[in-house]
Order: C-alpha cells, then sequence, then structure tokens
C-alpha cells in the first residue's frame, strides 16, 4: 500500500485535466484553481510524509504549486507523462531542497518519545518482541519511523522513505529524483549502514533496559 | 533472535497499515497566491535578466570611454609610439650572428 500518491488521477481524470493545464498557461486564474482542487491532497501527502520537521505542509504546498506555475510552459503531455505524476516530481523535489535547507537535523532522545514510539524503537534497538498491533500502534510506527530518518542526511532519507515506507520501485524512485537505478541502489545501502550506526548509538545511550 | 533489518521491516510494515491522514481542504486564494507567485517570480527573472545585461553594457561603455580618453592624451602629448623601433630592434637582434 502506497502511502502517498493514492490520489494520483486515473487516466480519465488525467485527460479532464489537460484543458485546464492549458488555460491555466494561458494565465486562467479559474483553471489554475481547478488544478490546484484536483492536485492539492496529493502534493498535501507528499509534502507531510517528506517534509523537514520544521516546515508546515502548506508552506511546502504553496511553494509546489507555485513551481508548477512557473514551470507550466515546460510541460508536453506529449512527452508521455500524466500531468499528476510531473507535479509529483516537482514536489519530491521541492521537499528534497526543503531538506537540504535544513542548517541542522533533529536530534532523536528517547526523552523525545511518545511511550508506543518509544516501544518500536526499542523493538528496532533490541530483540524484543513486536509491539502488540493496536489502532494507535501504525501510527506511533510511523512516527517513529520518521522521528529516526529525519535523523540521515536529505538524499538517504528520502530513498529509504520512499523504498520501505511507500514500497515504490527503485525504476520509480530514479524517475521522480532524476537519479539513475544503480544509484538509488547505491544509496539505499548506504543509507541502511548509516541507520544501523544511528540505531547502535541509540542502543548505547539505553544499555540497561535494551539487554533485559 | 532476527536482525535489525527485519524488525525494520516489520515496523515499516506496521506504519504502512496505519490509517491516512486526510488532507485539510485547500486554503482560501491558494491557488490565486501561488499563480501570482509564479508570475512575480518570472518577472523578476526577466527584470534581473535586463538588470545584469544592463549593467555589462554600462561596464564596456565606461571601460570604452576611458580607453578613448587615454589614446586621445596620448597622441596630444606629442610622443610617438616607439612601437616600430623597438620591433626593428628586436628583428636585428634575433637576426644577429657573430
Amino acid at each position: 500500500m502506497r502511502e502517498v500518491d493514492s490520489v494520483e488521477c486515473t487516466p480519465a481524470e488525467e485527460t479532464n485535466l489537460a484543458p485546464w493545464v492549458e488555460r491555466a498557461r494561458c494565465g486562467d486564474e479559474a483553471a489554475a484553481s481547478v488544478l490546484v482542487d484536483a492536485l492539492y491532497p496529493m502534493v498535501w501527502r507528499i509534502a507531510r510524509a517528506r517534509r523537514p520537521v520544521r516546515v508546515s505542509e502548506e508552506d511546502l504546498a504553496q511553494d509546489v504549486f507555485k513551481k508548477v506555475f512557473e514551470r507550466l510552459d515546460q510541460y508536453s503531455a506529449r512527452g508521455g507523462i500524466p500531468f499528476a505524476h510531473w507535479v509529483a516530481r516537482i514536489a519530491t523535489r521541492t521537499c528534497l531542497d526543503a531538506l537540504r535547507a535544513e542548517r541542522r537535523r533533529p536530534e532523536l532522545r528517547w526523552a523525545d518519545m511518545a511511550e508506543g514510539e518509544a516501544d518500536w524503537l526499542q523493538h528496532i534497538c533490541s530483540a524484543t518482541a513486536e509491539p502488540a498491533q493496536s489502532s494507535g500502534s501504525g501510527k506511533a510506527a510511523r512516527e517513529m519511523l520518521h522521528k529516526l530518518l529525519s535523523m540521515l542526511p536529505p538524499k538517504d532519507r528520502m530513498v529509504l522513505q520512499m523504498l520501505d515506507l511507500e514500497e515504490r520501485s527503485v525504476k520509480d524512485i530514479a524517475s521522480m529524483l532524476g537519479w539513475s537505478a544503480s544509484l538509488v541502489k547505491v544509496r539505499a545501502f548506504r543509507a541502511r549502514l548509516r541507520l544501523k550506526q544511528i540505531v547502535n548509538k541509540l542502543k548505547l545511550e539505553r544499555p540497561d533496559e535494551l539487554d533485559g | 533472535m532476527n536482525s535489525m533489518d527485519e524488525r525494520w521491516n516489520n515496523c515499516a510494515r506496521a506504519a504502512r497499515t496505519a490509517p491516512q491522514e486526510t488532507p485539510p481542504p485547500v486554503p482560501l486564494g491558494f491557488a490565486l497566491r501561488a499563480m501570482r507567485d509564479a508570475r512575480a517570480s518570472t518577472e523578476n527573472t526577466t527584470l534581473d535578466l535586463w538588470a545584469a545585461l544592463s549593467r555589462r553594457a554600462l561596464a564596456f561603455a565606461a571601460t570604452a570611454i576611458v580607453l578613448a580618453a587615454s589614446l586621445l592624451w596620448w597622441e596630444e602629448s606629442g610622443d610617438a609610439i616607439a612601437t616600430p623601433a623597438l620591433a626593428d630592434e628586436a628583428i636585428q637582434q634575433v637576426l644577429w650572428q657573430p
């Protein structure tokens, strides 16, 4: 199940968007509103999943749509790329730029974790049993993973987010980020190594609790 | 004992099963703002381009004026340009053989 683009337009909707794209290109503000209404949920979800901790989804979405309208002349439906996919690509790269612009990556401390999140972190750090599945357990896992991933360098974070949390294919990620497939694989490998280092560091902060 | 990769995958699987958050409605005037920002940004880029071109043209014109003025001053000062004489001397030095 993909967390992010489940709202991407169907081919029929995509065809319906085409005239609005043409009109927005000529400066029609009503057409721009139609495009924003159709694509805002997708852009919001991408921003939500991949944004830096201190930037709001709405600010990122605003930035994404600004870039979309700036570059509307460069979009060509004949290139075979659906409009929604083109927008998703701009959104992903905008999030990556925002992550790069972060001056300092946030620190992760055990004390900052909510109860359910700490259980999941403990599960990753040591061989404790998987926390029981409850209504809030999935959300806690997601929040904890976002906090853990935010400690990685931006590109590493983006790759693991898209590969493991959104279950995207390597080809898809390569297309979204403008990288080669082999670069995606190499970066994912390195990101996993870095993640292990972070987890080992977290283990050292709480050796007593994790041994038991 | 399961590996860290396996435990990571357990956690990622649980995260994927969490219910999706519903996006809020599009804020009022959002599209209009985005489009106007885009337009302003494009206009700024065009203005920046013209400003850069104007600056370069101004710098070129200033250099040309300074060069023309110095050449004029040189000619009016009455000193003949010594270049031909220097060139003759150089040729003689090169061709000279004991």
